[in-house]
């Protein structure tokens, strides 16, 4: 056996090991200085709503265009106040002139997608200054990256999940609480789940626009009937569920489902079928190989009662595990055996995946046999996929080496892609 | 302790003009956190560049949150819990080119049957997974308690401490009570 003692010594050689180069904090700092602007600092109170959102349209910045968009504008103001009261009362999502900006082709640091063909990117990189963040606003778009709502940040820590529920409800995971916007993006409400919790969230999911539940990183589930305003403690689960963290699902109001793994690698589904306030273990077969060291079982898709959930096994092994019965039982896990990368299914049977070279790949017959799509974007590689439906997909692509990625979107089945340009003044 | 009381003071005082806009009293109060976090993102992600990339963006994040941060007795955990949620984005999203550098079969094999030299140990603490990594570089390089890593990785004390009994297991550590 070796001691406390010897792994100090390892853990001090492997930190001299990784020992950045000389003035860190220097660099650091300086990348602070040089790139932070202070927009977002002490957001005491609400700010007010023209500062909070506003959406602006890509177009070309010429004066004919702008005195033509200042006429659209009139008109639809003019529209506004004698139709809806509801355009009325959101006149931040009609383009004002000065908002016209020449759109441009940038890389962001973070991307989330739907399949409802929106989108929605976190600081926009700067591409002269590989730290630098161009700008610190959150972009979303709702159809295709044509048009884009330019917002401020809901308050990002680590790494967000988005949920969305439709256009117009979007639930964002920030720092120890749950951002939530009824206007697809223009305004946002932080509540907390537990106030006092400074843990993470693991989990959150909306089945409709009002009635979602939450799972803490203590393994507590809450509840909310209200898109989020209150929050009910329903249970505790398991404490043996290990990172990465469990996700979760509902299938209807009554019946869900946690995917997590145990801390021996082990995957795992809890069920419930009274709405989150009993789980049952369900345990799912392993491997021929038996369960190795590490693994991460994901949250079931459901197709009407079909449904599939993917285990990737440390080594990049991945699984597949199928139910036909609304995830009561479960196959055997499947193995992919020309797996390419982690697959994304938009139905039982079509699914896209990109390998670690920037591959593309799809199937339509649930992962049984995949075709390499010969696809042209010279100089990037595929990173990550998300199929919309039909032969609508977007993706990210980088420049090897990279850590900023480039949002790309495909209308004819990834063969052809586009870059996105974003409305980065 | 007068020290310590005035130390304190200062930190509050950096903290509430950081909060109004002062970058540079943000500077001050972050720069001291800026290795352990580097520390961190190496120990996770076990790629310098990255850590480095990590560790400024997290700076950014910090800069621009500062606003909720109530109290700078928890800068650290605070800054650290950035770093550490960064380092598994990033992880994620570099899936292939991060977690799949795995030990090679026989590496694997042995690192399974436990190290019996110093290299050997080396090697299985490369093996590790990334968040049992950070939980003994925390608790046995930064000396932490497994309440302020709980803090830093998102999960409860006694979590940490499985975590940590789990890896020293895998280690082959002779393990106390104290050690966890």
């Amino acid at each position: 056996l070796n001691t406390t003692s010897n792994l100090r010594q390892a853990l001090s050689e492997e930190v001299e090991r990784l020992r950045p180069r000389a003035g860190l904090e220097e660099r650091v700092l300086r990348g602070l200085r040089a790139n932070s602007q202070p927009i977002q600092r002490q957001r005491v109170g609400r700010p007010r709503q023209q500062e909070r959102g506003e959406w602006v349209r890509p177009h070309p910045a010429t004066a004919l265009i702008a005195a033509l968009l200042t006429i659209v504008v009139v008109v639809t103001l003019v529209y506004a106040a004698r139709s809806s009261h509801q355009v009325q009362s959101s006149p931040a999502t009609v383009p004002r002139p000065g908002t016209v900006v020449v759109p441009v082709t940038l890389p962001a640091w973070t991307w989330f997608f739907s399949p409802k063909d929106a989108a929605l990117l976190i600081d926009v990189a700067d591409p002269k200054n590989p730290n630098g963040v161009l700008s610190e606003r959150l972009l979303i778009t709702h159809d295709g990256g044509r048009n884009w709502l330019s917002t401020d940040e809901p308050a990002i820590v680590g790494g967000p999940r988005v949920f969305w529920i439709d256009a117009k409800h979007i639930v964002y995971d920030a720092e120890s609480g749950i951002e939530t916007t009824t206007d697809g993006g223009i305004h946002w409400t932080r509540t907390q789940v537990e106030p006092g919790f400074e843990g993470a969230f693991w989990s959150t999911y909306f089945l409709t626009t009002t009635e979602g539940w939450a799972l803490q990183s203590n393994n507590v589930i809450y509840r909310t009937s209200d898109s989020g305003a209150s929050w009910e403690k329903l249970a505790t689960i398991g404490s043996d569920l290990a990172a990465p963290s469990p996700q979760l699902i509902f299938t209807d109001p009554m019946h869900g489902f946690i995917a997590g793994n145990s801390q021996d690698g082990a995957g795992r589904f809890f069920v419930t079928s009274d709405g989150g306030r009993t789980w049952r273990l369900v345990p799912l077969p392993a491997p021929a190989a038996g369960w190795p060291a590490y693994g991460t079982i994901e949250v079931p898709t459901f197709f009407g009662k079909q449904g599939f959930a993917l285990y990737t096994a440390s080594g990049g092994t991945f699984y597949v595990y199928f139910t036909a019965d609304a995830g009561s039982t479960w196959s055997s896990p499947r193995p992919f055996p020309y797996y390419p990368g982690r697959p994304t299914f938009i139905n039982t049977s079509d699914g896209w995946a990109v390998d670690s070279t920037g591959v593309e790949y799809r199937t339509f017959d649930g992962g049984i046999s995949w075709q390499a799509v010969s696809y042209s974007l010279p100089g990037y590689l595929l990173r990550t996929i998300a199929p919309v439906g039909g032969d609508v997909v977007w993706a990210t692509a980088s420049k090897a080496g990279s850590p900023i990625d480039y949002g790309v979107r495909s209308t004819d089945g990834g063969v052809t892609w586009s870059f996105i340009k974003l409305p980065v003044q | 302790v007068a020290q310590g009381v005035a130390a304190v003071a200062v930190d509050e005082q950096l903290l509430a003009a950081a909060k109004a806009g002062d970058q540079e009293s943000f500077a001050r109060l972050i720069e001291p956190y800026i290795a352990p976090g580097y520390r961190l993102a190496a120990s996770m992600l076990g790629d310098t560049g990255l850590a480095e990339d990590v560790v400024q963006e997290s700076t950014l994040r910090a800069w621009r949150a500062i606003g909720h941060l109530m109290t700078s007795s928890r800068v650290r955990p605070w800054f650290l819990t950035i770093v550490a949620n960064r380092a598994r984005t990033l992880r994620q999203r570099r899936w292939w080119s991060v977690v799949m550098l795995p030990l090679s079969a026989s590496d694997a094999v042995r690192a399974k049957q436990g190290p019996d030299d110093h290299a050997d140990l080396l090697q299985a603490l490369r093996g590790l997974h990334a968040d049992e990594r950070a939980a003994i570089y925390l608790r046995f390089y930064e000396e932490m308690n497994s309440h302020e890593i709980g803090d830093a990785l998102g999960i409860s004390a006694s979590a940490v401490r499985s975590r940590i009994h789990r890896a020293l297991r895998r280690l082959r550590v002779e393990l106390t009570e104290e050690d966890l």
